[in-house]
C-alpha cells in the first residue's frame, strides 16, 4: 500500500529558522558501547560557592510561626505584636504545645526528609526556609541536572543529558550527547551512575520538565532506577521568582542571568533549535553541529551554579 | 382492555389518523428466568438483599460462573437487562478477596462513566464494601489523577483519555501490575473507523499490561448483534465466551409501524408531534427520538406551542449530570410527561423506563433502534413503540419488512484491523510507548511492511533494545481515534479548527459551496484547499442542504478472496478508486433547487471492495427480454448499496459503487467498495453475506409499488449519471439470475 508522503511530515520537527552560530568545539571524547557511540564532554570550574550555615536555617525555622497549622501571615503578625515571635515562646500556648514539640523534635533530628515534608506542607517550593535546608546537605550530595531534548512539549527523546556536581574543590560539569538515537539508552545508564550518593537535585524548571522527562525515558527503556521522588528537588526557577521578585521582567534562565547576574551568552542557541542541529549532524555526520547544543547545555548548568551562588549570598544576609 | 389497546383506539379516532398504523406486533410479556443458586460473597448478598433483589437472572449467574472459570465474556443481551451486575459482582468479589486488585472500566462517553460510578458508589454505601473507584478523564484534576493511579481499585475512563495516558504507563505501574479485569461497556459503539482505532488502542493497552506482568480478563458488554463473538475477538484479539440468553423479565410490548405517506398533507415531523401530544395528554410518559438536534427542538417547540399545559422537554448530548438528574426527577414525579431527544439518550444513560417510545426516523442501525425501543416498559407494565420511518429506500424497506427490525440480532458490527492507515499511526504510538521487540510486540497483526516503511522514513530505528521511536512529535498528538492517518482536511471557522475529516469525506461534504453540518449548526464551505489540508467555512443559517454528484472509476489491484456460484463469481480484494466530483445540488425538503459545477481534482485512493462478475449469458438473457442491460445493472447496484447498511452496520455514505456493463476484462461487473482509504471492513463483510444481501435486495425492488423506479428502490440521490440509465424491472431479472 502506498502512503501519501505528506502523512509522515507531521512526525518531523517544525521548520524553524535556526541561527548561524559558531560550531567551535568543546573538549569531548567519543565513548563506545558495542556499536553505539556517544560524546562525553567535561568542564571543570572552581567551586567558590558557600552554602548557608546550619544556624541560619535553625534560626529561620524557630522564628517561623507559620510552620504551625492555622497560622498565616496575619496571625503571625498578631502574635509578634504580643511578643510571641518564635516557636519556643509560642509553646506557652497550650493549643500549640504538641505541634510545636513535633516541629522542634524534627529540627533536632536533622532528618532532612521529614523537615522537607514539614516545610513543603506549609509553604511553596519558592520559600526561603525551604532553600535554607541546603545547609543540612553536604556539597557532594548535590546533583545539577539539565537536559536537551527532541521536543519541548512531549517526551520523545533526550539528545544531551548534562549534570553538575561538586568534587574536592571543583564544580564538575559532565555532558552526555547521543551520536545516534540508539545511544539514548546508553547515556541514561551513564547518568544513573552519577545518582549514587546524591540526595538533592538542582534544576531550573526541572520540576515540570527535566525530571518528569527523565522518568519517562527511564520508563520507556524499562531501566531500573531510583524513584526520583525520593530526591529533594531545588527548582531554581521557583526560588528565582521569589528571591528576585520585581528585579526581572521574565524568569527564563537566560533572562535571570542577564538581569540579575549580569551575565551574557555569546552565540547561544535556543532549546527549540536543539533538534535542528541534531538532525543536521545526523544528515551530514559532521560532529561540529552538536557543539552549539553542548555549549548551550553547559551554559545552562553554569547559569544554575551561579544562580544558586547568588541565592546563597542574598538569603544568608 | 389493556391501556395500550385503549390508546391505539384513541389514536385511530384522531383527525391525523388515516390508517398509518400499517402493522402492529405484540411482543408477549416475558417471565424472568433465574439462574441456579451459587455461592456469593456475603457483602454482595447483603447488597442484593438491600436492593430487593432476591435472585439473580440466568445470564447474570452465567456471566459470574464463566468469569470464575477465568474466561473472557461478551454479554450481548438487550438494554435494561441488568448487564452491569454481570461484571460489578465479579469485580467487587475479587477486590474483597484482594484489596490491591484493580479493574479498568472503559466507556465511550463521559455521561456513561458518571452513571456507572454512581452505581458503584451505591453498592459501596449499601454493602459497606471497602473499595475506591473514580473517574479518570480530561476533567480530573492532576492531584486526583495521581491519587487514583496509586490507590484506586476501579478506574473509569474513556478511549480518548486512555490513548493519552499510555505513553506515561510507568506512572500506572501499580495499577497495571494488579489489573484483573478490563471492562468495555457499550462496545457496539466501537465500529467503523472509530472502532478500528479502538481495536488498535486495546492492543497497545494489552501490550503494556503484559509488560507489567498481568493478564486481566476481558468483559465486553454490547447491544444485540449478529456477530458478537467475531466482533469481540476483532476488537481485542482475545477469545470470548458468549452470554446471550436474556433472563430478565419484560412486560408486553406493542411495536407499531407507522407509514406517514398515508397522510401526505402532514410531514412525518408533524405526525410525530401529533402522536407525542396524544400519548402525553393521556398521561403516558413518552420518549420521542429524532435524528437531529434541530428536529428535537422543533418538535418540542411545536408541542409546547400547541398544548402549553403538557410539559415536554428536549434532551441532547452535553447536559451536565445535575441537569440530567433534574430531568430524571421531573420524570419520576410525573411533572414531565414527554421528552424529545436525539440519539444521545440511547447511550445507556439512566433516565429510567417510559410507557411510550416514538422513534421518528430510523436511527441508522437495528442496534440503535432497539437501544431506543428498549426504553419502553416500566416495571412489567404494558408499553408501546411507534416507528415512523422517513422517506428513503432503506427506511421504506424496513417498513415493508418488519421481520428485519424485529430480529434484533441481525446486524454485523464491522471493524478493520487491516487498514494500513490505521495500523501505522497506532504502531508509531506503540513504539513510542515501549520499544518494539520480540517480547513486546503486537501479536495478532502483521506489521512487517509498515515497519519497513517507517524505517525508511527514519521514524523508527533499530537498536539492541528493539525498534525505538525516532520522530520528534509525539504520535499520540497526531493520531486521532476518530480518523486515520491519511490526507485529512481541517475544517476551519475563523481560523479555529471545527473538525478534522478524511479527504474522501471532505470532497463529498466539504467542497466549496457545500453546507456542512456540525453539532446541529450549519456552515457554508467557502474554500477547499487540498494542498494546505484546509477547508474554510463560516457559520450560516440556511434553509437548503447540498448533495454532491460524482463519477467513479474502479481498478482491481489484487484479489484476496473469491467464491464461485452457478451464474456469477464473487470477489473481494483491493482496488484503486478514482472519484470525480463534478457538481452539487442545492436541495430543500427533498426538492432540487439548483445545481452548481465543481472544479475539484480527481480523488484517488485505494480501498477494499466486493464485486461480482456476471456470466456472459446473463447479458444476453436480459437483452432478449428487451430490458436495458446497462440500466438493469446500474439499478441493481444502487439497490444493493441502499440495503447494505442493515447488514453491515454502516451508513450509506460509507460505501461507493460502480457498475460496468463491460469492464476492462470484458465481463459485466458491479463493484461495491468502502469509501475510505484502506477500507474499514464493510465490503469484507458484504462478501461473506452477499447471497442474503442479493435476495433481500431483489425482494425490496419487487415489493416497491412504483412503475419504473423511484428513490425508494433503485434511484440514488448521489448518482453521477443522474440515475440514467435505470431499468427497475431489468434489475429484478439480473438479481434473479444471480444464482
Amino acid at each position: 500500500m502506498d502512503f501519501d508522503e505528506s502523512i509522515f511530515k507531521k512526525f518531523y520537527p517544525d521548520k524553524i529558522k535556526s541561527k548561524n552560530t559558531s560550531l567551535l568545539g568543546i573538549p569531548s571524547e567519543i565513548k563506545k558501547i558495542g556499536d553505539i557511540e556517544f560524546l562525553l564532554s567535561t568542564t571543570i570550574l572552581k567551586d567558590d560557592l558557600q552554602f548557608p550555615n546550619y544556624d541560619m536555617f535553625k534560626n529561620e525555622y524557630i522564628n517561623c510561626l507559620e510552620l504551625i497549622y492555622g497560622i498565616r501571615e496575619k496571625k503571625s503578625e498578631k502574635f509578634h505584636k504580643k511578643g510571641i515571635d518564635n516557636l519556643l515562646k509560642a509553646k506557652c500556648l497550650d493549643c500549640f504545645k504538641d505541634e510545636i514539640d513535633k516541629l522542634l523534635t524534627a529540627l533536632n533530628s536533622n532528618d532532612i526528609k521529614n523537615l522537607s515534608h514539614i516545610i513543603k506542607n506549609r509553604f511553596s517550593s519558592s520559600n526561603k526556609l525551604f532553600f535554607l535546608l541546603l545547609s543540612l546537605f553536604k556539597k557532594q550530595e548535590l546533583l545539577f541536572i539539565d537536559i536537551e531534548t527532541k521536543n519541548l512539549s512531549s517526551e520523545t527523546g533526550i539528545i544531551t543529558a548534562g549534570i553538575g556536581f561538586f568534587e574536592n574543590e571543583n564544580f564538575i560539569i559532565k555532558q552526555f550527547t547521543i551520536l545516534s538515537d540508539a545511544a539514548e539508552y546508553e547515556i541514561l545508564n551513564e547518568f544513573l551512575k552519577y545518582l549514587e550518593n546524591k540526595k538533592l537535585f538542582v534544576t531550573f524548571n526541572g520540576k515540570t520538565f527535566d525530571i518528569p522527562f527523565l522518568e519517562n525515558r527511564f520508563g520507556y527503556y524499562a531501566i531500573d532506577c531510583n524513584d526520583f521522588s525520593d530526591f529533594i528537588n531545588f527548582d531554581l526557577l521557583f526560588f528565582s521568582r521569589s528571591a528576585f521578585k520585581n528585579l526581572s521582567p521574565s524568569f527564563a534562565l537566560k533572562d535571570v542571568e542577564k538581569n540579575i547576574l549580569k551575565k551574557f551568552r555569546k552565540n547561544d542557541i535556543g532549546s527549540e533549535e536543539v533538534e535542528i542541529y541534531y538532525s543536521k549532524y545526523l544528515k551530514t555526520g559532521n560532529l561540529s553541529y552538536l557543539n552549539p547544543i553542548i555549549y548551550h547545555n553547559k551554559e545552562d548548568i553554569i547559569g544554575m551554579f551561579l544562580i544558586l551562588k547568588k541565592l546563597c549570598e542574598i538569603w544568608t544576609k | 382492555m389493556d391501556k395500550i389497546k385503549k390508546l391505539l383506539y384513541t389514536i385511530k379516532e384522531k383527525n391525523f389518523y388515516k390508517n398509518q398504523m400499517v402493522k402492529t406486533f405484540e411482543i408477549p410479556p416475558k417471565q424472568p428466568v433465574f439462574g441456579e443458586n451459587i455461592n456469593l460473597n456475603p457483602f454482595i448478598k447483603e447488597f442484593l438483599k438491600k436492593k430487593g433483589i432476591e435472585k439473580l437472572f440466568s445470564h447474570q449467574i452465567n456471566a459470574i460462573k464463566k468469569l470464575r472459570e477465568n474466561k473472557n465474556i461478551v454479554i450481548s443481551t438487550p438494554t435494561a437487562s441488568g448487564k452491569t451486575l454481570c461484571f460489578n459482582i465479579p469485580v467487587l468479589e475479587k477486590i474483597i478477596s484482594d484489596k490491591n486488585a484493580t479493574a479498568l472500566y472503559v466507556y465511550p462517553a463521559k455521561a456513561l462513566a458518571n452513571d456507572q460510578l454512581t452505581v458503584l458508589n451505591e453498592i459501596k454505601e449499601m454493602a459497606k464494601i471497602d473499595f475506591f473507584a473514580g473517574i479518570y478523564d480530561g476533567d480530573t484534576p492532576p492531584n486526583t489523577k495521581k491519587i487514583l493511579r496509586e490507590n484506586a481499585n476501579i478506574i473509569l475512563t474513556n478511549p480518548y483519555e486512555l490513548h493519552r495516558i499510555l505513553p506515561y504507563h510507568n506512572k500506572w505501574k501499580k495499577f497495571f501490575k494488579n489489573l484483573k479485569f478490563v471492562i468495555l461497556d457499550e462496545a457496539h459503539r466501537y465500529r467503523g473507523v472509530f472502532g478500528s482505532n479502538i481495536a488498535m488502542l486495546i492492543r497497545r493497552l494489552k501490550r503494556l499490561i503484559k509488560f507489567y506482568g498481568s493478564s486481566p480478563q476481558f468483559i465486553i458488554s454490547t447491544a444485540s448483534l449478529a456477530n458478537p463473538l467475531e466482533f469481540s475477538q476483532k476488537l481485542t484479539g482475545e477469545n470470548f465466551e458468549l452470554i446471550l440468553e436474556n433472563g430478565a423479565p419484560s412486560g408486553k410490548k406493542y411495536v407499531i409501524f407507522w407509514d406517514p405517506t398515508f397522510l401526505p398533507e402532514k410531514s412525518v415531523f408533524t405526525q410525530t408531534k401529533d402522536l407525542l401530544l396524544t400519548t402525553t395528554e393521556l398521561n403516558f410518559q413518552t420518549l420521542c427520538f429524532t435524528t437531529s438536534r434541530k428536529l428535537a427542538e422543533l418538535i418540542r417547540m411545536w408541542s409546547n406551542k400547541e398544548k402549553k399545559h403538557i410539559e415536554i422537554l428536549s434532551y441532547r448530548a452535553g447536559y451536565s449530570p445535575e441537569t440530567r438528574r433534574e430531568i430524571e426527577k421531573k420524570l419520576k414525579q410525573c411533572i414531565v410527561k414527554g421528552i424529545v431527544s436525539t440519539n444521545a439518550l440511547e447511550l445507556g444513560i439512566d433516565i429510567g423506563q417510559l410507557d411510550i417510545i416514538i422513534i421518528s426516523g430510523y436511527p441508522g442501525s437495528i442496534c440503535s433502534f432497539w437501544q431506543q425501543a428498549g426504553r419502553a416498559g416500566r416495571k412489567m407494565q404494558d408499553a408501546a413503540i411507534f416507528f415512523l420511518p422517513y422517506e428513503d429506500a432503506l427506511e421504506k424497506y424496513l417498513l415493508n419488512h418488519p421481520e428485519i427490525l424485529l430480529d434484533m440480532n441481525f446486524e454485523n458490527a464491522v471493524i478493520s484491523i487491516e487498514n494500513p492507515n490505521i495500523l501505522t499511526g497506532h504502531l508509531l504510538c506503540a513504539i513510542s510507548e515501549l520499544p518494539l521487540n520480540e517480547k513486546n510486540k503486537i501479536s495478532d497483526i502483521n506489521l512487517e511492511n509498515i515497519i519497513e516503511t517507517l524505517i525508511k522514513k527514519g521514524l523508527i530505528t533499530k537498536t539492541p533494545r528493539g525498534f525505538i521511536y525516532s520522530g520528534s512529535a509525539m504520535p499520540h498528538e497526531i493520531v486521532s481515534l476518530d480518523n486515520f492517518l491519511g490526507k485529512n482536511i481541517k475544517i476551519k471557522v475563523d481560523n479555529k479548527i471545527l473538525e478534522e475529516i478524511s479527504i474522501t469525506r471532505a470532497f463529498r461534504e466539504a467542497h466549496p459551496g457545500a453546507i456542512y453540518l456540525n453539532q446541529g449548526e450549519t456552515y457554508l464551505i467557502t474554500e477547499l484547499n487540498v494542498e494546505e489540508g484546509v477547508a474554510r467555512a463560516k457559520k450560516e443559517k440556511v434553509e437548503y442542504y447540498t448533495e454532491a454528484i460524482k463519477d467513479e472509476n474502479v481498478k482491481i489491484i489484487n484479489i484476496i478472496k473469491t467464491k464461485e456460484f452457478k451464474n456469477y463469481k464473487l470477489f473481494f480484494g483491493n482496488v484503486s478508486v478514482t472519484e470525480v466530483y463534478k457538481s452539487y445540488r442545492l436541495k430543500k425538503l427533498g426538492e432540487v433547487i439548483s445545481e452548481e459545477i465543481l472544479n475539484l481534482p480527481p480523488l484517488k485512493f485505494s480501498s477494499e471492495s466486493v464485486w461480482i462478475e456476471l456470466n456472459d449469458d446473463i447479458n444476453r438473457k436480459i437483452k432478449k427480454m428487451h430490458f436495458d442491460f446497462d440500466g438493469s445493472l446500474h439499478a441493481a447496484e444502487h439497490a444493493l448499496i441502499a440495503l447494505s447498511p442493515i447488514f453491515a452496520m454502516c451508513e450509506p455514505n460509507d460505501l461507493g459503487g460502480v457498475s460496468y456493463p463491460i469492464y476492462e476484462n470484458g465481463k459485466s461487473v458491479i463493484f461495491i467498495y468502502d469509501a475510505y482509504e484502506g477500507g474499514i471492513g464493510i465490503s469484507k463483510k458484504l462478501f461473506d453475506i452477499f447471497p442474503v444481501l442479493k435476495e433481500k435486495t431483489k425482494e425490496m425492488i419487487i415489493s416497491c409499488k412504483c412503475e419504473s423506479g423511484c428513490p425508494y428502490c433503485v434511484y440514488s440521490s448521489k448518482c453521477g449519471n443522474n440515475n440514467n440509465p435505470i431499468d427497475k424491472i431489468g434489475a429484478i431479472e439480473v438479481l434473479k439470475e444471480l444464482i
